[in-house]
């Protein structure tokens, strides 16, 4: 064998060696993801309608021309960061600022409800933005934020932890989408955007 | 001989760059492999006496599970239910006592298990049951964790058979 013939095999080796690696963290049994990228700035926003937990359709879009939207994706009611980020944002609104603010999870009803009951439980006030179950993950889909670690498992669909700002006019103004699961936007990182938005 | 040396010295670092990534990203992600066993203290019981049970817990090293009382809200605790077939009782289930720790992904204090934690219960076996096999089933419910990061819980189930004589 010659050198470049030997020299092309072992190329040829690697690129496949690298593209099986790719495969075995990016497949998905179930449902591929629909969208790779994570739904970014100045992009409209994926519209839905989700149910909330006193069972009330809620749609984003409804908002439109109205309202600004802060919108969380969080891992679930398991996760210590996002139970962390939860409470914390209880405080990101002033009363009565007109901007809705949605946090969605796989989570169903009854475990989220159990997590806003121990959000509660510290005496700081009750959950005070609307939680929204995404049990299919098609919204969570939708924005690009399905986390493929967990393809296949009894937690497919979890996200990557995202916070999206939204404008009146449904355009993401502001986004921070985390692969690192344990960093989080810190309330005044989100106030900044809210207030860039007058 | 010269460039066949380069030649396996660049197949081994791409071959280690190609798999660095998703290994790491495997040890974020991947809950660690713990072990659970349901160990009764005889496999034969007499009508009307009791046996004790064990529910061993084996977690690797670097990782733990949460305790039965964790301290902190946010913290899922471990939960132990058992079921055994008519007549026969389960005692109080008596967990380990919880080793205190401090984590970099909360802020509170936590209540955990390590190495190995040993969940006790008492099978009372009343003088009327009928002689046979009893299947003694122990569902274990947990949370693993690193020491940086915190898997979504499990659940567990493990048998053991019990001779009624």
């Amino acid at each position: 064998m010659s050198f470049r013939s030997f020299a092309a095999s072992v190329l040829l080796i690697t690129g496949i060696a690298q593209a099986g690696a790719a495969r075995g963290v990016r497949s998905n049994k179930i449902d591929e993801p629909k969208r790779a990228e994570p739904v970014s700035v100045g992009e409209g926003a994926p519209d839905f309608t989700l149910e909330d937990m006193q069972g009330n359709q809620v749609t984003l879009s409804a908002a439109k021309g109205k309202a600004p939207t802060v919108l969380v994706f969080y891992r679930g009611y398991w996760c210590p960061f996002c139970a962390h980020q939860l409470s914390e944002l209880r405080s990101l609104l002033k009363a009565n600022e007109p901007v809705r603010f949605l946090a969605i999870s796989v989570d169903d009803h009854e475990k989220t409800k159990q997590l806003m009951e121990k959000i509660a439980a510290d005496g700081n006030g009750p959950v005070n933005y609307t939680m929204l179950s995404d049990p299919g993950h098609k919204i969570i889909d939708a924005y690009g934020l399905h986390d493929p670690a967990y393809d296949g498992k009894r937690f497919d669909g979890i996200p990557n932890p995202a916070v999206y700002v939204i404008d009146k006019n449904g355009s993401v103004a502001w986004a921070k989408v985390e692969s690192d699961y344990k960093v989080r936007p810190s309330n005044a990182d989100i106030r900044a955007a809210l207030e860039s938005l007058n | 001989m010269y460039r066949t040396l380069l030649l396996l010295i660049s197949l081994t670092l791409l071959l280690a760059f190609s798999i660095a990534p998703s290994g790491a990203a495997r040890a974020q992600t991947t809950p660690p492999k713990i072990n659970v066993k349901l160990v009764l203290a005889g496999q034969r019981v007499q009508k009307g006496r009791a046996v004790n049970a064990s529910l061993i817990i084996e977690i690797p090293s670097g990782y733990h599970v949460n305790a039965h009382d964790p301290f902190s809200r946010f913290a899922l605790p471990t939960k132990v239910d058992v079921e055994v077939p008519g007549g026969i009782k389960v005692g109080p289930i008596t967990y380990p006592k919880a080793i205190v720790r401090k984590f970099s992904f909360s802020g509170d204090r936590l209540g955990v298990y390590e190495n190995r934690a040993v969940i006790r219960f008492i099978i009372m076996v009343p003088p009327n049951q009928p002689r046979g096999n009893a299947e003694i089933k122990a569902r274990l419910n947990y949370q693993s964790c690193s020491n940086e990061v915190c898997f979504p819980p499990m659940k567990r189930e493990v048998t053991a058979s019990l001779a009624i004589s």
